[in-house]
């Protein structure tokens, strides 16, 4: 099948890229808010690193919820699964990923109508006919302090609304027994691994 | 609908972000304001754009430095040179590196199976019977999300929209409170029971002891310090604790090396985004319930039950124990406190810090009650013991912690003494 071992190629470039992107925002939040708190030992408050480590950390939700949707490590509540034997459970995980799947077709399409991409081409990309056109200011709006566009942080929305579809979809494959599951790295999937290795050492 | 579908959707085991999610969208269906789809990406985007919630993933970069830096192994070894001798020692131990850990991960669930691969082996050699060493590091885990920093009391703030360093204060008496009547509790346990005798350090030990985990300590003084003096945010003092942790970790401890550090930082990315991502959609559920006036809607039958404000915080705490057997803290708060706090401030006249010190303690005790408590189970899986013997062993820690609940309900003052 190869259209399925596409699906899961693409969600696993996927993870690489979700990775290396938590990594680098979650170091830009730090950093942001340091520099930050040193500048305010001169009597200094620079706003624009507080908004961009607030703008990197609205990224960082929606990346990684993204990725621990495909490592199937959200909180749920499973007490289904557990009660009701693995038969059960199986069908109980293809209706969850069934489920994610269509939240995010949906999210998707919630996407297009508000980037509206068939009236901005209508309007001739010109901003202004498009917000007179539709009353939609999406295109206009700026963040307070570095005034830049919006737009550019909106568009982590449609990204994570593909990524969960993929995501889904793939371990949608895995648990209608397609593909063989296949584990997320560990550090992804144990919350205490860091924990056990110390005491260990 | 939107409730009957909120329910299907938890007992099949859908993430619970993506409940929160899917039922504001049935909601906007069911209630034909289409017009709202347009703006709910916006709506999902905008509720992380909030400067308080920088809080929460600085706490938890802090949590997986102090991890990386041994300092839990450090800490139970500094608790075991000053309280270890009594009766009953390592139980003392126990509750105060709890205490200590105070897991900064926020959720009690982790911090439970943490200290239980430290703590029970250590009782169990000792001659503590496996079953107690595992329900009492349950409740000692219970402590951490309570005593601050605390990701629970930020979530909350948040939702409530209080000032993240006041709900942090208003939480320091309860945690104290409920600290000292569980270590009043194993006293009095341990003249019951016999507990053993630890062994007696001598003051060179106990010193070395000290030394070796007096910089781990400064972390979470400095922390704590910077919030009640005033100097900075709770965020800022969480990133000088980060730092701190860092060089900690590199340079006095020698236990963190350059190569851990990408894999903390994915650490800290998926855990915050675990509470991120709730709480973005918590705000689009919410927003869709406002719309639809289902918090008037509620009020209304509480009302009919409910006609005093002690008959409404007793009836929460009946509630959120139920729904804290099955749902983490987190997950509870976001769940629960769009639909309660509107009514339980604008009703019955209840303080919103009081509020939030109630009900986080609450959801978080509903983890160790049966039948379902996961606190519990996670100790007992961990231990491998049975979880319905470990409730039984460790029921006077439970009857102890509802006290201190139902006090604290009661008198608000122990919320907002501190203010």
């Amino acid at each position: 099948m190869p259209l399925i071992r596409l699906l899961r190629a693409t969600s696993d470039a996927i993870v690489r890229v979700e990775r290396l992107l938590l990594m680098l925002l979650i170091f830009g939040v730090v950093f942001f808010v340091l520099i930050n708190v040193t500048f305010r030992l001169f009597g200094i408050t620079l706003a624009w690193a507080d908004e961009l480590a607030v703008l990197s950390m609205a990224w960082m939700g929606f990346i990684g919820a993204s990725l621990m949707l495909r490592a199937r490590i959200d909180p749920s509540v499973r007490l289904l699964h557990e009660a009701l034997g693995p038969a059960v459970a199986r069908g109980l995980r293809v209706l969850v990923s069934l489920l994610a799947a269509a939240f995010g077709a949906m999210l998707i399409w919630m996407n297009w109508i508000w980037f509206n991409p068939p009236a901005l081409i209508a309007a001739g990309f010109d901003i202004a006919a498009f917000q007179a056109a539709t009353f939609n200011f999406l295109y206009s709006t700026r963040t307070p302090v570095l005034v830049w566009p919006f737009f550019w942080f909106y568009l982590i929305m449609p990204w994570f609304a593909l990524t969960i579809v993929v995501h889904a979809l793939t371990n949608l494959a895995e648990d209608a027994g397609l593909i063989p599951p296949r584990a997320l790295a560990e550090e992804l999937t144990r919350p205490d691994a860091v924990a056990v290795s110390e005491s260990g050492r | 609908m939107t409730l009957a579908a909120f329910l299907v959707l938890l007992a099949i085991g859908l993430p619970i972000g993506l409940i929160l999610c899917i039922a504001a969208l049935v909601f906007i269906y069911d209630t034909n304001n289409l017009v709202l789809l347009q703006s709910y990406p916006l709506k999902l985007f905008s509720s992380l754009d909030n400067f308080s919630l920088l809080a929460i993933p600085l706490f938890i970069l802090v949590g997986e430095l102090m991890n990386g830096a041994g300092i839990t192994q450090r800490l139970v070894r500094l608790a075991a040179a000053f309280v270890g001798a009594l009766r009953g020692g390592l139980a003392y131990v126990n509750l105060l590196a709890n205490m200590m850990v105070a897991s900064i991960l926020g959720s009690a669930t982790a911090q439970i199976a943490m200290m239980s691969q430290v703590m029970v082996p250590e009782m169990r050699r000792a001659g503590y019977d496996r079953a107690f060493a595992a329900g009492l590091t349950a409740y000692g885990g219970l402590l951490g999300p309570i005593i601050p920093p605390s990701i629970v009391f930020v979530v909350y703030a948040v939702l409530a929209q209080v000032a993240v360093r006041d709900m942090l204060v208003a939480g320091i008496l309860p945690g104290l409170m409920l600290t000292g009547m569980f270590i009043l509790t194993v006293a009095a346990l341990g003249r019951w029971h016999a507990y053993p005798v630890g062994v007696r350090l001598t003051w060179t030990e106990r010193l070395v002891a000290l030394r070796n985990a007096l910089p781990m300590l400064a972390i979470p003084l400095v922390i704590i310090g910077t919030i009640l003096g005033g100097y900075g945010s709770p965020t800022e003092a969480a990133a000088v604790g980060a730092l701190l942790a860092t060089l900690i970790g590199f340079f006095y401890t020698r236990t963190l090396r350059l190569g851990d550090i990408p894999l903390i930082l994915i650490r800290t990315g998926i855990n915050s985004a675990l509470v991120l991502f709730l709480v973005a959609a918590a705000g689009v559920f919410s927003w869709v319930l406002i719309f639809g006036q289902v918090p008037q809607t509620a009020a209304a039958w509480i009302q009919s039950v409910a006609t005093t404000p002690v008959a409404f915080m007793l009836l929460v705490l009946v509630a959120l124990l139920i729904v804290g057997t099955v749902i983490d803290g987190i997950p509870g708060l976001i769940m629960v406190v769009p639909i309660l706090l509107p009514i339980a401030t604008e009703i019955y006249g209840i303080h919103p810090l009081h509020f939030g010190v109630v009900v986080s303690i609450n959801l978080i005790l509903g983890l160790l009650s049966p039948p379902v408590g996961i606190g519990l189970y996670v100790a007992a899986q961990v231990s491998s013991v049975n979880a319905i013997r470990v409730f039984w062993v460790t029921a006077p820690f439970f009857a102890v912690a509802c006290i201190v609940l139902v006090i604290l309900a009661l008198v608000p003052w122990f919320s907002l003494g501190l203010l």
